[in-house]
């Protein structure tokens, strides 16, 4: 049996069908469908973006971000998390805040300056 | 006393085009630059898209909007621009004056050239003419966007988003994420106008309803918003009697398109095109007005953010040109948008330049499966394989110099259907 999926890496969006029973990928024009495709059928995942709180800085929220992508069924567990941080300014793009969140091997990094 | 002040190159907008446009024009050689930019930092409307995605043709990684900026900040610390925040062109001439407010005053710039790069905006609740009361909770997606992403304001709790560009869809994610129920995004056209892998992401991920050929009808509320009226449409747009929804609700996102922001070229009488909503201009990305040029999203509404800045180096491209004495628009042949084609970009292409390829972007007019064509005193050029085509992408053709007839005939691009 065959799955039909558009892949979501980047904005062309390939239609994918992938083969439930051996993850072979038909449709990709890049190497990434073909690891998109049985990764989406098996453990979808998602970069997760957001704001966390900060205070003596321009603005009072600071963009944060996923390092890698997270299962999908994740991502309210991690947003809860986020929601705990209280930073303080200066922040540098790339700080870690969170390291190893929730035991899935993923840290929560700045995605500015401020 | 109003101050006045002289620049060699004054660049009006401190976004993604902004900034490729002044480390370009820096790095040409053109040293007495000023960048101004009406927000109180850089970085335009990319510092309130904290989602990724951004960044895959230039950087080769996916970035978030605000980590795209950082990039491009330290390129633009390498430059000696002189760059003024909080500051506002108010008015321009057609001598290439500025009026420009800022926290020291008024002032005003003469300047020997221009760039353009002031964006978009949103077409607001006044634009599309939505029946009923002025009450809040009515606001623009992207105005969410801001609240949330930057003040850390939530616009509401209870959500019904009307169109689905991507900056709505982007905005349904961002909402359920922060703890909302967004009860689904209702599109007048038969099909989506934002990117397909948003509606998979932002929409089917968490089980937000897409429905297509609906809109909302009515607004109901005192003060605030406190529900709205889902109706059909027909073929043509029109409201079918009888299919009416009503859903309570607090909050209405509008996300109903973007119009470039030419306000003060229009005080100048630079040639508008009616169709791209953006000026007029030339492979140099020059206006009809010499010496003033235009780019990013105020030129034409673009979908990735790299193209904007690749569009911001050509106008500094250009803006050296013109300043090394290179200047000059006599020798010009049209690019017609020809059937299924709503505009091209440039829209006139300057014969006397040593460039041995043509870049055109451009839209079509509905989805569409066909093959662009280009074509030339009357023989096809170009003809690119038939393939799907949508509105919702950015199109380009390449048309190499040697192609064309030395004469100055018009350029013609149009779909074939087969």
């Amino acid at each position: 049996m065959k799955k039909e999926m558009i892949c979501i890496l980047c904005p062309r969006g390939c239609r994918l069908s992938v083969d439930i029973d051996t993850l072979e990928v038909l449709g990709h024009s890049c190497p990434r469908g073909t690891q998109f495709g049985p990764q989406e059928l098996t453990n979808a995942k998602r970069m997760l973006t957001t704001t966390a709180t900060i205070v003596g800085a321009i603005h009072k929220r600071i963009p944060v971000r996923t390092t890698s992508s997270v299962p999908l069924d994740k991502i309210f567990e991690c947003m809860k998390e986020i929601k705990k941080l209280k930073l303080i300014a200066p922040i540098r793009r790339g700080d870690i805040l969170i390291e190893n969140i929730l035991d899935i091997g993923v840290d929560i990094i700045a995605s500015r300056s401020l | 006393m109003i101050r006045n002040e002289h620049r060699q190159l004054v660049i009006v907008g401190g976004g993604a085009a902004g900034i490729a446009s002044a480390v370009k024009a820096y790095n040409l050689g053109i040293k007495d630059i000023l960048l101004l930019e009406r927000d109180r930092e850089l970085g335009g409307i990319l510092e309130q898209c904290i989602h990724n995605g951004f960044g895959l043709h230039i950087f080769k990684e996916e970035l978030t909007g605000p980590e795209y900026v950082e990039k491009w900040l330290k390129k633009i610390a390498e430059c000696n621009i002189t760059i003024k925040i909080d500051a506002s062109v108010l008015k321009m001439t057609k001598d290439k004056e500025l009026i420009v407010q800022s926290p020291e005053g008024i002032f005003n710039i003469k300047a020997d050239a221009i760039i353009f790069a002031t964006g978009c905006m949103e077409r607001p609740r006044g634009a599309i003419s939505l029946p009923g009361p002025r009450v809040s909770g009515i606001m623009t997606a992207g105005s969410a966007q801001r609240f949330l992403n930057i003040d850390g304001n939530m616009p509401g709790k209870k959500v019904v988003i009307l169109g689905s560009g991507d900056i709505g869809l982007i905005m349904a994610r961002r909402m359920t994420l922060e703890g909302a129920k967004v009860f689904g995004v209702y599109e007048i056209m038969p099909y989506s106008t934002g990117l397909l892998r948003n509606v998979i992401q932002c929409l089917n991920d968490f089980d937000i309803p897409l429905h297509l050929s609906k809109t909302v009808y009515k607004v109901h509320g005192k003060s605030r918003l406190e529900a709205v009226t889902i109706i059909d449409v027909d073929e043509n747009h029109k409201p079918i009697e009888g299919t009416e929804e009503y859903i309570e609700c607090d909050t209405l996102l509008l996300s109903v398109g973007l119009l470039p922001e030419t306000s003060v070229l229009e005080d100048a009488e630079i040639k508008i095109n009616p169709f791209s909503k953006g000026p007029i201009v030339n492979q140099m990305m020059e206006t009809s007005l010499e010496g003033v040029f235009a780019c990013g999203n105020m030129l034409h509404v673009h979908d990735l953010v790299d193209n904007v800045s690749l569009e911001g180096e050509k106008a500094a491209a250009g803006a050296f040109m013109y300043l090394s004495g290179k200047g000059g628009r006599n020798q010009e042949r049209l690019i017609n948008a020809g059937n299924g084609l709503i505009y091209t970009v440039p829209r006139t292409l300057r014969m006397d330049t040593d460039e041995r390829f043509y870049e055109i972007l451009f839209r079509v007019s509905k989805p569409v499966f066909g093959k662009i064509t280009v074509m030339s005193h009357s023989k096809i050029v170009i003809e690119h394989k038939s393939r799907q085509l949508s509105p919702g992408e950015m199109e380009k053709v390449i048309i190499p110099r040697d192609k064309l007839a030395n004469n100055m005939e018009d350029i013609n691009i149009y779909v074939e259907v087969e």
